[in-house]
C-alpha cells in the first residue's frame, strides 16, 4: 500500500494487524497504545513524525470505539473524565515548557529517556509488587476485588483532603473528593506525559486508581474517553503540519475497532487486580524496550534499537494473545454457569404507569389462569419520564391479587425495552401491553414492544387494546404444522373460554404470476386439498377438547393476509408462530412477527419453539 | 464497465490514474491547505470510529454476546 504524503509503502494487512493488537490492549487497558504502535510503524518504514502522528490520529478513533463500547458497561465516569482532561491540559502545556527549558540547556533526550524509563519501571513494578502482595494476603479472587474496593493507602490520604469545592463521583462509587485533589492528580499525569511526549494512557490509568481510588474497570473506561479529547488535538496538530498518513490511519482503525470490541469485553471476564497484573508486566518490558534503545543511542548499536522495537510488539502480541484466551474462557464459563430456566412455567409481566400495561397485566391473569406458573412483575423506571413508578408497581400487584396471582416484584431503572429484555432471559413466557406505533421514529426504529419481539427468544404476548379473548385467529403452517403453536392456542382457549380460527396463508411471493404459471390448476388443486385435510384433522381433534374451532386457507402474502384477517373477522388475538426469518436477515429486515407485531390492530401471542 | 467488455489493458490504465489522482489530491491538500486536511482526518477518523463501533457491536449481538453493564463494581 503506497502512502502518498510520506512517499513509503507499507503492508495493508501488517497495518490491520498491528491495528487489531493495539486495539485489544487498548479496550483492555484503557491506554492509546502509542508506546506500541509509534515504534512498530518506524520500524516498518514509517519516518517517526509520521509513525507518531498516524498513531496518534487511529489512536483517536479507536478511543471513540471503545469509549462507547465501555459507556455501554457503565465504566465511563464522564465528571471525573471532564476534571481529568482540565488538570491534563495544563499539565502537559507545563510538560513541553519544561522540556523546552531543557532544550536550551542541553541532553534533553537523554533526560527524557531516563524519566521515561523510571517512570514505566517504576509504575509497572509498583502495580507487580501490589498485585503479588494482595495475592499473598487473600486467595480468592472475591476478596481480590474487596481489595479493590478498599482502594490505596495514597487514594485514602486524597480522600481525606476537605477543600471546597467538593464532589461525588457516584459512577466511581467516591461519595465525596476535593475538585482541587482530581485536577492535581490529572495536572501531575499531564505534566509527566507532556514531558516525556507521549498521551499518558499508562501513567493516568495507575494514577486514577491509585490516587483517586477508582475501580480499575472504571478507569479504563474513564481514560480512553479522556484520551479521545487529548488525541483529537494530537491529531489536528500532527496532520496540520501534514503528518498523518490519512490512509494508514484509517486502515489500522479497521483492525483496532475490532480489537477494541474484544478487548473491552474481556474487561467482564478478568478481574481489576489480574487487569494490573497484565498491565504492569506489559510496562515493564515497555521499560526495557526503552532502555535497549537508550543504550543503542549510547553506543551507537543500530540492531538494539530494531530489537527494541521488535520486543514491544512481541509483547503486545502475547498480551494479546493472553487477553484473548481469557475472554474465551469467560464466556464459555458463563454459558456453563448460566441459570438454567426450570421447566416450570415461569412467566414475567412487564409494567409500568400506562393504561395498556395494567389491561395487559389483566389478560396475563386470565391467560394463565389455571396454569403452574411462577409469576414475576417487572416495573421499569425509565429515566427520560418522570412518573409515580412505585405506585404503578402497587397498581399493578393489586391488579394481580385480585385474580388471586402470586408474584414476585422487580424494579429495574433503564430504558424500558433494554430491562426488560434482560430480564425475560430467565423466563419462558414474557407478556407486555403496546399502544402500537406512534410517529415517525417508532415507525422507522419501532417501538419497545416491536424491540423486544425482533430479540427475545421467549414466547411473547402482546397486549393491544381492551378487549378480554373471545375470538382467536391462529396462523398455522401446512404441511407440517408446529406442536407448540397448536398446544399454545388450545392452552389459551381453555383458559379463556375463546374460540379458535386456524388460518394458513399459502405465501405468494411477489413473482406470484410468474409462479402461477409454473404450476397447472390440477397441482395447485391436489395442494390444496392435502392442506384442507390436514386442517380439518386439527380442528377436529381441538373440537373434541371442547373448544370451538374453525379453519381457512387463504393465498397470499403472510402478513397481509394474517392482518386483513384479524381486522375483517374481529379476532381479539392473534397467535403466531416464531418468525420465518431469524439470524442476520431478521435483524436487517426485521422479523415477520416483529412486523404483526408493529401493525396489528389486536394482541399478538408470538410463540417460540 | 471496461471490463465487462474484455478490454483488460484500458481498465488497468483506468485504475492507475484514478489512484495517481487519489494521491495526488491526499498529497496536495496535506501540503496546500494543512488546516483543511486537519479537519478532515479529525471528522474521517471520528465517523468510521463511529460506524465501526456500531457495526461491531451488530457483529456481537449476532454472535449471541451481548454487552451488559459490568458486574465488577
Amino acid at each position: 500500500m503506497y502512502l502518498p504524503i510520506s512517499g513509503t509503502e507499507i503492508s495493508a494487512w501488517l497495518l490491520l494487524a498491528m491495528g487489531f493488537f493495539v486495539g485489544v490492549l487498548a479496550g483492555f487497558f484503557g491506554i492509546g497504545g502509542g508506546f506500541i504502535v509509534t515504534p512498530a510503524l518506524n520500524i516498518f518504514g514509517l519516518p517517526m513524525a509520521y509513525a507518531i502522528g498516524t498513531d496518534i490520529a487511529q489512536i483517536m478513533g479507536n478511543s471513540i470505539v471503545a469509549t462507547l463500547k465501555h459507556r455501554k458497561m457503565g465504566n465511563v465516569d464522564v465528571k471525573l473524565g471532564v476534571l481529568m482532561f482540565l488538570g491534563t491540559g495544563i499539565g502537559v502545556k507545563v510538560g513541553m515548557e519544561s522540556v523546552m527549558y531543557l532544550e536550551e540547556i542541553g541532553a534533553v533526550e537523554t533526560v527524557i529517556r531516563y524519566v521515561y524509563i523510571a517512570l514505566l519501571g517504576s509504575v509497572g513494578c509498583y502495580m507487580l509488587f501490589d498485585y503479588i502482595r494482595f495475592a499473598r494476603q487473600l486467595g480468592h479472587e472475591e476478596e481480590k476485588d474487596i481489595a479493590e474496593k478498599l482502594g490505596s493507602g495514597l487514594s485514602r490520604v486524597i480522600h481525606n483532603i476537605h477543600i471546597p469545592p467538593m464532589i461525588s463521583l457516584p459512577t466511581s462509587g467516591i461519595k465525596s473528593i476535593s475538585i482541587w485533589a482530581i485536577l492535581l492528580v490529572g495536572f501531575l499525569t499531564g505534566f509527566l506525559a507532556g514531558f516525556i511526549g507521549v498521551g499518558g494512557g499508562f501513567i493516568r490509568m495507575p494514577a486514577m486508581i491509585y490516587a483517586i481510588g477508582v475501580p480499575t474497570t472504571i478507569a479504563i473506561g474513564t481514560d480512553l474517553f479522556e484520551i479521545i479529547f487529548s488525541s483529537a488535538i494530537g491529531a489536528f496538530l500532527y496532520a496540520k503540519e501534514g503528518r498523518v498518513e490519512i490512509m494508514a490511519a484509517v486502515v489500522m482503525l479497521f483492525g483496532s475497532a475490532i480489537g477494541a470490541q474484544f478487548g473491552t469485553l474481556a474487561t467482564r471476564y478478568v478481574r481489576g487486580m489480574k487487569i494490573r497484573l497484565y498491565f504492569s508486566v506489559t510496562i515493564i518490558f515497555a521499560a526495557i524496550s526503552v532502555i535497549l534503545k537508550q543504550v543503542s543511542v549510547t553506543y551507537e548499536i543500530e540492531i538494539l534499537n530494531t530489537a527494541a522495537g521488535y520486543l514491544i510488539m512481541a509483547v503486545a502480541g502475547a498480551m494479546t494473545l493472553v487477553i484473548l484466551i481469557n475472554l474465551v474462557k469467560g464466556i464459555s464459563e458463563e454459558r456453563k454457569l448460566a441459570p438454567q430456566v426450570e421447566r416450570r412455567f415461569q412467566a414475567l409481566i412487564a409494567s409500568c404507569d400506562s393504561k395498556i400495561s395494567f389491561v395487559a397485566v389483566r389478560r396475563a391473569c386470565e391467560v394463565m389462569k389455571g396454569v403452574d406458573a411462577k409469576i414475576t412483575l417487572v416495573t421499569v423506571d425509565d429515566p427520560k419520564r418522570k412518573v409515580d413508578i412505585e405506585k404503578a408497581r402497587r397498581s399493578a400487584l393489586g391488579i394481580l391479587k385480585e385474580h388471586n396471582m402470586e408474584a414476585d416484584s422487580i424494579l429495574r431503572k433503564g430504558t424500558p425495552w433494554k430491562e426488560i429484555l434482560k430480564e425475560s432471559k430467565n423466563h419462558n413466557f414474557l407478556i407486555i401491553g403496546s399502544h402500537g406505533i406512534k410517529g415517525l421514529t417508532e415507525n422507522v426504529l419501532g417501538n419497545n414492544a416491536s424491540k423486544i419481539v425482533e430479540r427475545t427468544k421467549v414466547t411473547t404476548l402482546v397486549v393491544r387494546g381492551d378487549k378480554k379473548f373471545s375470538k382467536i385467529l391462529v396462523n398455522i403452517d401446512l404441511p407440517g404444522y408446529r406442536d407448540h403453536v397448536l398446544k399454545g392456542a388450545v392452552r389459551v382457549a381453555k383458559a379463556t373460554g375463546a374460540s379458535l380460527e386456524f388460518l394458513h396463508v399459502h405465501s405468494v411471493p411477489t413473482m406470484y404470476p410468474i409462479r402461477v404459471g409454473k404450476f397447472s390448476s390440477d397441482v395447485l388443486k391436489e395442494h390444496y386439498s392435502e392442506k384442507a385435510e390436514e386442517l380439518n384433522g386439527i380442528i377436529e381433534a381441538v373440537q373434541e377438547e371442547g373448544i370451538m374451532a374453525t379453519g381457512k386457507i387463504k393465498e397470499g402474502l403472510y402478513e397481509e393476509e394474517i392482518l386483513l384477517e384479524a381486522e375483517e373477522g374481529g379476532y381479539d388475538l392473534i397467535i403466531v408462530g416464531r418468525s420465518k426469518w431469524s439470524g442476520l436477515l431478521a435483524n436487517l429486515l426485521g422479523s415477520l412477527s416483529s412486523h404483526i407485531v408493529k401493525e396489528s390492530p389486536v394482541s399478538v401471542l408470538i410463540m417460540k419453539d | 464497465m471496461l471490463l465487462k467488455q474484455g478490454n483488460l489493458d484500458q481498465a488497468v490504465i483506468l485504475k492507475e490514474k484514478m489512484i495517481a489522482g487519489y494521491i495526488n489530491n491526499i498529497h496536495k491538500m496535506a501540503e496546500g491547505d494543512p488546516y483543511t486536511f486537519a479537519v478532515w482526518v479529525l471528522v474521517i477518523m471520528a465517523i468510521e470510529g463511529i460506524i465501526l463501533g456500531f457495526l461491531a457491536e451488530k457483529i456481537f449481538m449476532l454472535l449471541g454476546i451481548e454487552i451488559e453493564e459490568s458486574s465488577h463494581h
